[in-house]
Protein backbone atom coordinates (compact mmCIF):
# COMPACT_ATOMS: atom_id res chain seq x y z
CA UNK A 1 0.00 0.00 0.00
CA UNK A 2 2.76 2.04 0.53
CA UNK A 3 3.54 4.51 -2.22
CA UNK A 4 6.20 6.66 -3.19
CA UNK A 5 4.97 10.13 -1.47
CA UNK A 6 6.47 13.64 -1.06
CA UNK A 7 5.42 13.94 2.85
CA UNK A 8 7.80 15.31 5.52
CA UNK A 9 8.75 17.98 3.44
CA UNK A 10 6.71 20.65 4.94
CA UNK A 11 3.31 21.31 4.49
CA UNK A 12 1.05 20.91 1.58
CA UNK A 13 -1.82 23.84 0.84
CA UNK A 14 -4.07 21.10 2.10
CA UNK A 15 -2.80 19.51 5.08
CA UNK A 16 -2.64 22.88 6.27
CA UNK A 17 -6.42 23.18 5.21
CA UNK A 18 -7.45 20.04 6.84
CA UNK A 19 -5.45 20.99 9.81
CA UNK A 20 -6.75 24.52 10.65
CA UNK A 21 -10.76 23.01 9.44
CA UNK A 22 -10.32 19.98 12.67
CA UNK A 23 -8.07 22.86 15.10
CA UNK A 24 -11.04 25.18 14.00
CA UNK A 25 -13.90 22.53 14.61
CA UNK A 26 -12.47 21.31 18.43
CA UNK A 27 -11.69 25.07 18.97
CA UNK A 28 -15.36 26.35 18.86
CA UNK A 29 -16.11 23.39 20.86
CA UNK A 30 -13.37 24.63 23.36
CA UNK A 31 -14.49 27.69 23.33
CA UNK A 32 -18.44 26.92 24.05
CA UNK A 33 -17.32 25.22 26.83
CA UNK A 34 -15.20 28.00 28.33
CA UNK A 35 -18.07 30.41 27.50
CA UNK A 36 -20.66 28.22 29.37
CA UNK A 37 -17.94 27.75 32.17
CA UNK A 38 -17.26 31.45 32.54
CA UNK A 39 -21.38 32.37 32.33
CA UNK A 40 -21.60 29.72 35.12
CA UNK A 41 -18.80 30.96 37.16
CA UNK A 42 -20.34 35.15 37.14
CA UNK A 43 -23.58 32.78 38.36
CA UNK A 44 -21.82 31.44 40.85
CA UNK A 45 -20.18 34.47 41.91
CA UNK A 46 -23.86 36.76 41.76
CA UNK A 47 -25.63 33.58 43.55
CA UNK A 48 -23.25 33.86 46.62
CA UNK A 49 -23.35 37.43 47.00
CA UNK A 50 -27.13 37.36 46.49
CA UNK A 51 -27.38 35.14 49.99
CA UNK A 52 -24.65 37.20 51.52
CA UNK A 53 -26.98 40.15 51.15
CA UNK A 54 -30.23 37.81 51.93
CA UNK A 55 -28.77 36.78 55.19
CA UNK A 56 -27.01 40.44 55.85
CA UNK A 57 -30.46 41.87 55.57
CA UNK A 58 -32.12 39.17 57.66
CA UNK A 59 -29.50 39.64 60.37
CA UNK A 60 -30.17 43.46 60.23
CA UNK A 61 -34.04 42.95 60.88
CA UNK A 62 -32.96 40.73 63.73
CA UNK A 63 -31.40 43.14 65.64
CA UNK A 64 -34.30 46.17 65.06
CA UNK A 65 -36.68 46.57 68.20
CA UNK A 66 -40.32 45.32 68.01
CA UNK A 67 -42.48 48.08 65.77
CA UNK A 68 -39.63 49.31 63.74
CA UNK A 69 -40.94 50.79 60.28
CA UNK A 70 -38.80 47.89 58.99
CA UNK A 71 -40.40 45.31 60.93
CA UNK A 72 -44.05 45.91 59.47
CA UNK A 73 -45.97 44.49 57.57
CA UNK A 74 -46.96 47.22 55.26
CA UNK A 75 -48.36 45.74 52.29
CA UNK A 76 -51.35 43.32 52.70
CA UNK A 77 -51.17 44.64 56.21
CA UNK A 78 -54.66 44.01 58.84
CA UNK A 79 -55.37 41.40 61.18
CA UNK A 80 -55.89 38.25 60.11
CA UNK A 81 -53.71 38.42 56.55
CA UNK A 82 -51.62 35.71 58.06
CA UNK A 83 -48.81 34.59 55.75
CA UNK A 84 -49.99 36.33 52.55
CA UNK A 85 -47.89 38.56 50.95
CA UNK A 86 -44.16 37.22 51.82
CA UNK A 87 -42.99 36.54 48.46
CA UNK A 88 -44.16 40.07 47.35
CA UNK A 89 -41.86 42.12 45.03
CA UNK A 90 -40.75 45.33 43.66
CA UNK A 91 -43.45 48.04 45.09
CA UNK A 92 -45.85 45.40 47.14
CA UNK A 93 -42.71 44.78 49.03
CA UNK A 94 -42.90 45.80 52.91
CA UNK A 95 -39.08 46.73 52.39
CA UNK A 96 -36.69 47.10 49.55
CA UNK A 97 -33.14 47.88 48.73
CA UNK A 98 -30.62 48.08 46.04
CA UNK A 99 -27.06 47.10 46.20
CA UNK A 100 -24.30 46.93 43.53
CA UNK A 101 -22.45 43.39 43.33
CA UNK A 102 -19.08 42.58 41.86
CA UNK A 103 -20.50 42.10 38.77
CA UNK A 104 -24.34 42.69 38.76
CA UNK A 105 -26.88 44.82 40.47
CA UNK A 106 -28.96 43.11 42.91
CA UNK A 107 -32.53 43.84 44.58
CA UNK A 108 -32.84 43.19 48.07
CA UNK A 109 -36.83 42.92 48.68
CA UNK A 110 -38.02 41.48 52.70
CA UNK A 111 -41.57 40.92 53.76
CA UNK A 112 -42.42 40.48 57.20
CA UNK A 113 -46.05 38.90 58.90
CA UNK A 114 -47.19 40.24 62.05
CA UNK A 115 -47.90 37.79 64.78
CA UNK A 116 -46.98 34.93 62.47
CA UNK A 117 -46.99 31.64 63.33
CA UNK A 118 -48.05 33.04 67.21
CA UNK A 119 -49.04 36.58 68.78
CA UNK A 120 -45.78 38.20 69.15
CA UNK A 121 -43.33 36.56 66.84
CA UNK A 122 -43.18 37.59 63.37
CA UNK A 123 -42.60 35.63 60.24
CA UNK A 124 -39.54 37.58 57.80
CA UNK A 125 -38.60 36.20 54.35
CA UNK A 126 -35.81 38.18 52.14
CA UNK A 127 -35.50 37.70 48.69
CA UNK A 128 -32.76 38.98 46.46
CA UNK A 129 -33.30 38.77 42.67
CA UNK A 130 -31.00 39.79 40.08
CA UNK A 131 -30.73 39.43 36.00
CA UNK A 132 -28.25 37.05 34.64
CA UNK A 133 -28.09 38.41 30.95
CA UNK A 134 -32.46 38.67 30.77
CA UNK A 135 -32.89 35.37 32.98
CA UNK A 136 -34.33 36.54 36.05
CA UNK A 137 -33.03 34.86 39.13
CA UNK A 138 -33.87 34.99 43.11
CA UNK A 139 -32.07 33.80 46.35
CA UNK A 140 -34.96 33.88 49.20
CA UNK A 141 -34.04 33.16 53.18
CA UNK A 142 -36.90 32.84 55.50
CA UNK A 143 -36.78 32.86 59.61
CA UNK A 144 -39.15 34.14 62.27
CA UNK A 145 -38.17 36.38 65.00
CA UNK A 146 -39.79 36.74 68.50
CA UNK A 147 -39.88 39.61 70.40
CA UNK B 1 -8.52 12.06 -7.43
CA UNK B 2 -5.60 10.08 -7.32
CA UNK B 3 -3.07 13.28 -6.67
CA UNK B 4 -5.65 13.74 -4.38
CA UNK B 5 -5.42 10.75 -1.83
CA UNK B 6 -2.12 10.66 -2.82
CA UNK B 7 -1.46 14.21 -1.18
CA UNK B 8 -4.42 12.98 1.79
CA UNK B 9 -2.33 10.21 2.95
CA UNK B 10 1.10 12.08 3.20
CA UNK B 11 -0.37 14.54 4.74
CA UNK B 12 -0.18 12.64 8.52
CA UNK B 13 1.89 15.54 8.94
CA UNK B 14 3.42 17.47 11.32
CA UNK B 15 0.25 20.35 11.03
CA UNK B 16 -2.24 18.36 12.25
CA UNK B 17 -0.53 16.66 14.51
CA UNK B 18 0.10 20.28 16.15
CA UNK B 19 -3.66 21.12 15.89
CA UNK B 20 -4.71 17.97 17.59
CA UNK B 21 -2.06 18.44 20.22
CA UNK B 22 -2.99 21.86 21.12
CA UNK B 23 -6.63 20.43 20.75
CA UNK B 24 -5.86 18.27 23.55
CA UNK B 25 -4.14 20.36 25.48
CA UNK B 26 -7.33 23.12 25.42
CA UNK B 27 -9.95 20.37 26.26
CA UNK B 28 -7.88 19.30 29.09
CA UNK B 29 -7.23 22.77 30.48
CA UNK B 30 -11.34 23.59 29.73
CA UNK B 31 -12.06 20.37 31.68
CA UNK B 32 -10.54 21.70 34.64
CA UNK B 33 -11.68 24.97 34.03
CA UNK B 34 -15.02 23.50 34.57
CA UNK B 35 -14.21 21.12 37.20
CA UNK B 36 -13.46 24.57 39.03
CA UNK B 37 -16.66 25.79 38.03
CA UNK B 38 -18.51 22.67 39.21
CA UNK B 39 -16.82 22.91 42.50
CA UNK B 40 -17.81 26.87 42.81
CA UNK B 41 -20.90 25.85 42.52
CA UNK B 42 -21.34 23.36 44.91
CA UNK B 43 -19.69 25.93 47.34
CA UNK B 44 -22.54 28.00 46.30
CA UNK B 45 -25.07 25.86 46.75
CA UNK B 46 -24.16 24.69 50.19
CA UNK B 47 -23.51 28.20 51.22
CA UNK B 48 -27.12 29.17 50.24
CA UNK B 49 -28.22 25.47 51.97
CA UNK B 50 -26.13 25.98 55.18
CA UNK B 51 -27.81 30.18 55.51
CA UNK B 52 -31.24 28.04 54.76
CA UNK B 53 -30.76 25.46 57.57
CA UNK B 54 -29.30 27.90 60.02
CA UNK B 55 -32.18 30.29 59.63
CA UNK B 56 -34.37 27.21 60.28
CA UNK B 57 -33.37 26.31 63.08
CA UNK B 58 -33.21 30.14 64.64
CA UNK B 59 -36.56 30.26 63.90
CA UNK B 60 -37.53 27.03 65.59
CA UNK B 61 -36.03 28.56 68.72
CA UNK B 62 -37.93 30.88 68.21
CA UNK B 63 -41.17 29.36 67.41
CA UNK B 64 -40.78 27.64 71.21
CA UNK B 65 -39.91 31.09 72.73
CA UNK B 66 -42.85 32.24 71.46
CA UNK B 67 -45.03 29.11 72.61
CA UNK B 68 -43.36 29.25 76.10
CA UNK B 69 -44.72 33.15 76.37
CA UNK B 70 -48.09 33.41 78.06
CA UNK B 71 -51.19 31.84 79.74
CA UNK B 72 -51.08 28.23 79.72
CA UNK B 73 -54.54 28.70 78.60
CA UNK B 74 -53.98 30.78 75.52
CA UNK B 75 -54.09 29.49 72.14
CA UNK B 76 -50.49 28.14 70.76
CA UNK B 77 -49.20 27.81 74.13
CA UNK B 78 -46.07 24.62 74.60
CA UNK B 79 -45.06 24.93 77.64
CA UNK B 80 -45.37 23.08 81.22
CA UNK B 81 -48.45 24.21 82.46
CA UNK B 82 -46.61 23.79 86.22
CA UNK B 83 -43.13 23.94 85.53
CA UNK B 84 -42.22 21.11 88.58
CA UNK B 85 -41.80 18.23 86.34
CA UNK B 86 -38.44 16.97 86.10
CA UNK B 87 -39.39 14.68 83.23
CA UNK B 88 -41.11 16.86 81.39
CA UNK B 89 -40.34 17.34 77.60
CA UNK B 90 -42.50 18.61 74.74
CA UNK B 91 -41.66 18.66 70.48
CA UNK B 92 -42.70 20.91 68.22
CA UNK B 93 -42.52 19.04 64.67
CA UNK B 94 -43.11 20.69 61.32
CA UNK B 95 -45.03 19.40 58.40
CA UNK B 96 -42.05 20.07 56.64
CA UNK B 97 -39.78 17.25 56.86
CA UNK B 98 -41.81 14.41 58.20
CA UNK B 99 -39.93 14.21 61.67
CA UNK B 100 -40.70 11.91 64.11
CA UNK B 101 -38.85 12.15 67.60
CA UNK B 102 -37.99 8.53 68.37
CA UNK B 103 -35.93 7.75 65.49
CA UNK B 104 -34.65 11.86 64.49
CA UNK B 105 -33.87 13.17 67.87
CA UNK B 106 -30.50 11.19 68.82
CA UNK B 107 -31.07 12.39 72.60
CA UNK B 108 -34.63 11.21 72.80
CA UNK B 109 -35.07 9.03 75.61
CA UNK B 110 -38.17 6.99 76.88
CA UNK B 111 -38.07 8.02 80.16
CA UNK B 112 -39.07 11.59 79.34
CA UNK B 113 -42.70 12.82 78.85
CA UNK B 114 -42.33 13.38 74.96
CA UNK B 115 -45.53 15.61 74.77
CA UNK B 116 -46.39 16.69 71.47
CA UNK B 117 -48.80 19.81 72.23
CA UNK B 118 -51.69 19.79 69.77
CA UNK B 119 -54.11 22.77 70.23
CA UNK B 120 -55.67 22.38 73.81
CA UNK B 121 -54.13 19.23 74.67
CA UNK B 122 -50.23 20.00 75.84
CA UNK B 123 -49.91 16.51 77.13
CA UNK B 124 -50.78 14.62 73.60
CA UNK B 125 -48.21 12.42 72.62
CA UNK B 126 -49.70 11.73 69.17
CA UNK B 127 -46.63 11.63 66.08
CA UNK B 128 -47.91 14.68 64.13
CA UNK B 129 -46.89 18.13 62.45
CA UNK B 130 -48.09 20.29 65.41
CA UNK B 131 -45.72 23.10 64.61
CA UNK B 132 -47.75 26.61 63.86
CA UNK B 133 -45.84 26.78 61.01
CA UNK B 134 -45.71 24.62 58.04
CA UNK B 135 -42.83 26.26 55.86
CA UNK B 136 -39.36 25.92 57.71
CA UNK B 137 -38.27 22.15 58.09
CA UNK B 138 -37.24 21.74 62.02
CA UNK B 139 -37.58 19.52 65.37
CA UNK B 140 -37.72 21.41 68.36
CA UNK B 141 -37.39 19.54 72.02
CA UNK B 142 -37.71 21.42 74.76
CA UNK B 143 -37.26 20.33 78.28
CA UNK B 144 -35.90 21.79 81.98
CA UNK B 145 -32.83 21.64 82.91
CA UNK B 146 -32.23 19.60 85.20
CA UNK B 147 -29.45 19.13 87.72
CA UNK B 148 -28.03 16.63 85.30
CA UNK B 149 -28.27 18.59 82.41
CA UNK B 150 -26.35 20.98 83.75
CA UNK B 151 -23.71 18.35 85.24
CA UNK B 152 -23.16 17.12 81.96
CA UNK B 153 -22.75 20.56 80.60
CA UNK B 154 -20.13 21.37 82.71
CA UNK B 155 -21.56 22.00 86.69
CA UNK B 156 -19.24 21.04 89.22
CA UNK B 157 -19.32 22.67 92.88
CA UNK B 158 -15.98 24.32 91.97
CA UNK B 159 -17.41 25.52 88.29
CA UNK B 160 -21.02 26.71 89.35
CA UNK B 161 -23.65 27.17 86.90
CA UNK B 162 -26.32 27.89 89.23
CA UNK B 163 -26.48 28.49 92.89
CA UNK B 164 -26.80 25.23 94.51
CA UNK B 165 -29.75 25.74 97.03
CA UNK B 166 -31.36 22.90 97.32
CA UNK B 167 -29.03 21.14 99.66
CA UNK B 168 -27.68 18.44 97.85
CA UNK B 169 -24.09 19.76 96.67
CA UNK B 170 -21.76 17.44 94.60
CA UNK B 171 -24.32 14.48 93.96
CA UNK B 172 -23.82 12.49 90.37
CA UNK B 173 -26.96 12.78 88.51
CA UNK B 174 -27.89 10.45 85.87
CA UNK B 175 -30.64 9.99 83.78
CA UNK B 176 -32.92 8.36 85.32
CA UNK B 177 -32.53 10.51 88.69
CA UNK B 178 -31.54 13.55 86.96
CA UNK B 179 -32.21 15.95 90.51
CA UNK B 180 -34.01 19.11 90.64
CA UNK B 181 -35.44 21.66 88.55
CA UNK B 182 -32.93 24.47 87.69
CA UNK B 183 -34.97 28.03 87.58
CA UNK B 184 -34.43 31.23 86.80
CA UNK B 185 -35.38 34.14 88.95
CA UNK B 186 -35.08 35.48 92.61
CA UNK B 187 -33.90 32.70 94.78
CA UNK B 188 -35.97 32.77 97.95
CA UNK B 189 -34.27 34.70 100.95
CA UNK B 190 -31.92 36.29 98.60
CA UNK B 191 -31.80 39.83 99.08
CA UNK B 192 -30.60 40.15 95.08
CA UNK B 193 -32.47 42.43 92.45
CA UNK B 194 -30.86 40.52 89.57
CA UNK B 195 -32.33 37.38 88.46
CA UNK B 196 -29.95 34.16 88.95
CA UNK B 197 -30.14 30.68 88.05
CA UNK B 198 -30.56 28.52 91.40
CA UNK B 199 -32.32 25.13 92.37
CA UNK B 200 -34.66 24.93 95.78
CA UNK B 201 -35.94 22.81 97.67
CA UNK B 202 -38.49 25.66 98.67
CA UNK B 203 -42.23 24.63 97.66
CA UNK B 204 -42.48 28.17 95.69
CA UNK B 205 -43.63 29.77 92.60
CA UNK B 206 -40.70 29.31 89.94
CA UNK B 207 -40.05 29.73 86.45
CA UNK B 208 -37.49 26.84 85.24
CA UNK B 209 -35.25 27.45 82.73
CA UNK B 210 -35.99 25.60 79.36
CA UNK B 211 -33.29 23.84 77.08
CA UNK B 212 -34.39 24.05 73.21
CA UNK B 213 -32.92 22.44 70.64
CA UNK B 214 -33.38 22.40 67.04
CA UNK B 215 -32.43 20.18 64.09
CA UNK B 216 -33.25 21.62 61.05
CA UNK B 217 -32.73 19.87 57.36
CA UNK B 218 -33.21 21.81 54.09
CA UNK B 219 -31.86 21.27 51.08
CA UNK B 220 -29.35 18.39 52.21
CA UNK B 221 -27.99 20.30 55.07
CA UNK B 222 -28.65 20.00 59.17
CA UNK B 223 -28.09 21.83 61.79
CA UNK B 224 -28.24 22.00 65.16
CA UNK B 225 -28.94 24.43 67.71
CA UNK B 226 -29.71 24.76 71.35
CA UNK B 227 -30.57 27.44 73.25
CA UNK B 228 -31.23 28.27 76.97
CA UNK B 229 -34.28 30.18 77.68
CA UNK B 230 -36.95 30.84 80.53
CA UNK B 231 -39.92 33.32 81.25
CA UNK B 232 -39.18 36.78 81.73
CA UNK B 233 -38.86 37.10 85.46
CA UNK B 234 -40.02 40.19 85.66
CA UNK B 235 -38.69 42.74 88.85
CA UNK B 236 -38.18 41.39 91.76
CA UNK B 237 -41.66 41.61 94.18
CA UNK B 238 -41.12 42.11 97.86
CA UNK B 239 -43.96 43.51 98.59
CA UNK B 240 -46.98 45.28 97.21
CA UNK B 241 -46.09 47.96 97.53
CA UNK B 242 -42.31 48.94 96.84
CA UNK B 243 -40.78 52.61 96.95
CA UNK B 244 -37.14 54.12 96.33
CA UNK B 245 -37.96 56.97 98.25
CA UNK B 246 -40.40 57.70 101.03
CA UNK B 247 -44.02 56.35 101.13
CA UNK B 248 -46.17 58.41 102.95
CA UNK B 249 -49.94 57.05 103.60
CA UNK B 250 -52.43 59.86 104.83
CA UNK B 251 -55.82 58.55 106.35
CA UNK B 252 -57.36 54.96 107.78
CA UNK B 253 -59.14 54.20 104.72
CA UNK B 254 -56.04 52.12 102.98
CA UNK B 255 -55.48 48.29 103.05
CA UNK B 256 -52.07 47.13 101.86
CA UNK B 257 -52.03 43.50 102.14
CA UNK B 258 -48.36 41.40 101.82
CA UNK B 259 -50.70 37.89 102.24
CA UNK B 260 -50.96 36.27 98.74
CA UNK B 261 -54.36 36.11 97.78
CA UNK B 262 -56.46 33.63 98.93
CA UNK B 263 -57.70 33.41 95.30
CA UNK B 264 -54.15 32.38 93.77
CA UNK B 265 -53.56 28.70 93.95
CA UNK B 266 -49.57 29.26 93.38
CA UNK B 267 -47.88 29.00 96.48
CA UNK B 268 -45.62 32.18 97.54
CA UNK B 269 -44.89 33.37 101.02
CA UNK B 270 -46.31 36.39 103.01
CA UNK B 271 -44.34 39.52 102.19
CA UNK B 272 -44.60 42.48 104.18
CA UNK B 273 -46.98 45.32 103.21
CA UNK B 274 -45.01 47.86 102.15
CA UNK B 275 -40.98 47.60 101.29
CA UNK B 276 -38.68 51.17 100.91
CA UNK B 277 -35.25 50.93 100.07
CA UNK B 278 -32.99 52.15 102.91
CA UNK B 279 -32.70 54.58 104.23
CA UNK B 280 -36.18 55.20 102.58
CA UNK B 281 -38.97 55.28 105.50
CA UNK B 282 -42.68 54.97 105.51
CA UNK B 283 -44.65 57.59 107.41
CA UNK B 284 -48.56 56.50 107.91
CA UNK B 285 -50.88 59.72 109.15
CA UNK B 286 -53.78 57.79 110.67
CA UNK B 287 -54.86 54.21 111.23
CA UNK B 288 -54.69 51.92 107.82
CA UNK B 289 -54.86 48.26 107.96
CA UNK B 290 -51.12 46.59 107.35
CA UNK B 291 -50.85 42.80 106.58
CA UNK B 292 -48.21 40.48 105.71
CA UNK B 293 -45.39 39.45 107.27
CA UNK B 294 -44.58 41.20 109.06
CA UNK B 295 -47.61 42.95 109.18
CA UNK B 296 -46.24 46.55 109.09
CA UNK B 297 -43.83 48.38 106.31
CA UNK B 298 -40.52 47.70 106.79
CA UNK B 299 -37.54 49.29 104.98
CA UNK B 300 -34.51 47.07 103.49
CA UNK B 301 -31.12 47.53 100.81
CA UNK B 302 -32.82 45.82 98.46
CA UNK B 303 -32.72 47.98 94.59
CA UNK B 304 -34.43 47.27 91.99
CA UNK B 305 -33.81 49.19 89.09
CA UNK B 306 -37.29 50.37 87.87
CA UNK B 307 -36.04 53.03 85.41
CA UNK B 308 -34.24 49.94 83.34
CA UNK B 309 -37.14 47.54 84.14
CA UNK B 310 -39.58 50.09 82.12
CA UNK B 311 -36.97 50.45 79.68
CA UNK B 312 -36.86 46.61 79.31
CA UNK B 313 -40.34 45.67 79.32
CA UNK B 314 -41.95 48.54 76.82
CA UNK B 315 -40.80 46.73 73.56
CA UNK B 316 -43.54 44.87 74.43
CA UNK B 317 -46.03 47.13 74.91
CA UNK B 318 -49.12 46.70 72.50
CA UNK B 319 -51.17 49.60 74.43
CA UNK B 320 -49.71 53.34 74.06
CA UNK B 321 -51.00 55.43 76.69
CA UNK B 322 -50.60 59.08 75.76
CA UNK B 323 -53.57 61.01 77.56
CA UNK B 324 -55.05 61.04 81.15
CA UNK B 325 -58.47 58.65 81.29
CA UNK B 326 -61.53 60.45 81.39
CA UNK B 327 -63.83 60.86 83.92
CA UNK B 328 -65.58 57.65 83.26
CA UNK B 329 -66.37 54.88 80.46
CA UNK B 330 -62.85 54.33 79.76
CA UNK B 331 -62.36 50.78 77.74
CA UNK B 332 -60.43 48.61 79.78
CA UNK B 333 -56.93 47.41 79.45
CA UNK B 334 -56.41 44.05 78.87
CA UNK B 335 -58.71 41.42 80.13
CA UNK B 336 -58.60 38.44 83.00
CA UNK B 337 -57.90 35.70 79.31
CA UNK B 338 -55.77 38.29 77.88
CA UNK B 339 -52.74 40.07 79.72
CA UNK B 340 -51.58 42.78 77.87
CA UNK B 341 -48.59 45.83 78.64
CA UNK B 342 -49.35 49.05 78.78
CA UNK B 343 -47.18 51.65 78.34
CA UNK B 344 -46.80 55.59 78.67
CA UNK B 345 -43.92 58.45 78.53
CA UNK B 346 -45.34 61.63 80.37
CA UNK B 347 -42.89 63.58 78.36
CA UNK B 348 -44.10 62.64 75.20
CA UNK B 349 -46.27 63.96 74.43
CA UNK B 350 -45.81 66.54 78.01
CA UNK B 351 -48.83 65.10 80.20
CA UNK B 352 -48.50 68.00 82.75
CA UNK B 353 -48.20 66.57 86.48
CA UNK B 354 -48.02 63.10 85.05
CA UNK B 355 -50.39 60.23 83.84
CA UNK B 356 -53.68 60.01 85.44
CA UNK B 357 -55.87 57.24 85.36
CA UNK B 358 -59.43 56.38 87.17
CA UNK B 359 -62.63 54.35 86.58
CA UNK B 360 -59.92 52.30 84.12
CA UNK B 361 -59.85 48.49 84.71
CA UNK B 362 -56.59 46.67 83.49
CA UNK B 363 -54.77 43.40 83.06
CA UNK B 364 -51.23 43.30 82.24
CA UNK B 365 -48.52 45.64 83.33
CA UNK B 366 -48.81 49.32 83.21
CA UNK B 367 -45.30 50.78 82.43
CA UNK B 368 -45.01 55.04 83.78
CA UNK B 369 -42.09 56.78 82.33
CA UNK B 370 -42.82 59.67 84.98
CA UNK B 371 -45.31 60.21 87.57
CA UNK B 372 -48.47 58.61 87.72
CA UNK B 373 -51.56 59.43 89.80
CA UNK B 374 -54.55 56.88 90.22
CA UNK B 375 -57.71 57.71 91.15
CA UNK B 376 -61.03 56.49 92.44
CA UNK B 377 -62.10 53.73 90.42
CA UNK B 378 -59.14 52.34 89.29
CA UNK B 379 -58.67 48.91 89.02
CA UNK B 380 -55.52 46.86 88.49
CA UNK B 381 -54.42 42.82 88.10
CA UNK B 382 -50.92 42.90 87.81
CA UNK B 383 -48.15 45.07 87.98
CA UNK B 384 -47.42 48.95 87.84
CA UNK B 385 -43.95 50.31 87.32
CA UNK B 386 -43.88 54.27 87.66
CA UNK B 387 -40.31 56.00 86.79
CA UNK B 388 -41.08 58.74 88.61
CA UNK B 389 -43.89 59.35 91.95
CA UNK B 390 -47.10 57.61 92.38
CA UNK B 391 -49.97 59.51 94.06
CA UNK B 392 -53.12 57.60 95.18
CA UNK B 393 -56.07 59.82 95.45
CA UNK B 394 -58.75 57.08 95.46
CA UNK B 395 -61.45 59.14 96.33
CA UNK B 396 -65.23 57.73 95.21
CA UNK B 397 -65.16 53.98 94.87
CA UNK B 398 -61.75 53.99 95.44
CA UNK B 399 -58.46 51.98 93.39
CA UNK B 400 -57.88 48.25 93.66
CA UNK B 401 -54.82 46.76 92.73
CA UNK B 402 -54.18 42.74 92.82
CA UNK B 403 -50.34 42.51 92.11
CA UNK B 404 -47.91 44.93 93.52
CA UNK B 405 -46.76 48.53 92.48
CA UNK B 406 -43.39 49.24 92.20
CA UNK B 407 -42.27 53.16 92.39
CA UNK B 408 -39.03 54.85 91.87
CA UNK B 409 -39.42 57.63 93.68
CA UNK B 410 -41.92 58.89 96.57
CA UNK B 411 -45.16 56.94 97.13
CA UNK B 412 -48.34 59.27 98.63
CA UNK B 413 -51.69 57.60 99.38
CA UNK B 414 -54.69 59.46 100.19
CA UNK B 415 -57.82 58.11 100.78
CA UNK B 416 -59.08 54.88 99.83
CA UNK B 417 -56.96 52.22 98.27
CA UNK B 418 -56.89 48.17 98.65
CA UNK B 419 -53.78 46.93 97.36
CA UNK B 420 -53.34 43.53 98.03
CA UNK B 421 -50.21 40.71 97.08
CA UNK B 422 -51.02 38.15 93.91
CA UNK B 423 -48.59 36.12 92.87
CA UNK B 424 -50.69 34.70 89.73
CA UNK B 425 -51.49 38.34 88.56
CA UNK B 426 -48.43 39.16 88.13
CA UNK B 427 -47.41 35.99 87.10
CA UNK B 428 -49.61 36.12 84.68
CA UNK B 429 -48.69 40.08 83.54
CA UNK B 430 -45.00 39.31 83.22
CA UNK B 431 -45.37 35.77 81.08
CA UNK B 432 -46.53 38.12 78.62
CA UNK B 433 -43.01 39.62 78.03
CA UNK B 434 -40.74 37.95 75.43
CA UNK B 435 -38.66 34.93 76.91
CA UNK B 436 -35.46 35.82 77.94
CA UNK B 437 -32.69 33.96 76.27
CA UNK B 438 -29.84 33.00 78.94
CA UNK B 439 -27.62 31.42 75.99
CA UNK B 440 -27.38 30.03 72.84
CA UNK B 441 -25.08 27.50 71.30
CA UNK B 442 -24.40 26.26 67.68
CA UNK B 443 -24.12 22.70 67.75
CA UNK B 444 -23.24 21.95 64.25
Amino acid sequence: MKEKTHADKGFSILEVLVGVTIFCLGMLGVFGMQISTMQRNAFTADYTEATFLAVSRLERLYTLPAGHADLTDKQSSGAGSGLAGLDSVDALADGTQSATGKNNIFTVFWNVANNQPRQGATTIKVTVRWYAKTQERTVAVRSIREF
Amino acid sequence: MAVFLNTLRSSRGFALNTALLILMLLTIMGVFAVRVTLTETKIATNYKAFSSSFYAAVAGVEEARSRLRGLASASGYGGDPLGTDPAWSAYILSANGNWNPATDDPDYSGSMRNYIPQGTNLTSTTVTANSLQSELPYMVKVHHMREYDAQRAGHAPAYPHYQDLDGVIGATFTAASPGNIVYYGYPPGSASASPTLFTTSLATDMQPVEIVTVHSGTEGSSRQLQALVAKYPGPRVVSPLYARQNVTGNGSSMTVNGNNDPTCSTSAPSLPPVYTLSPAVTNLNGSPTMLGNPPAPVQGPIDIDIQSMVTAMKPSATQIITQDSASNNNPPIGSPTNFVTAYSNTSDPYNVNGLKLNNVTGYGILLVDGDLVLGGGFVWRGLILATGTVTFAGGGSGINIRGAVLGNQTIDINGGLDIGYNRCMIDNAVGQQATTVLSWMDVY
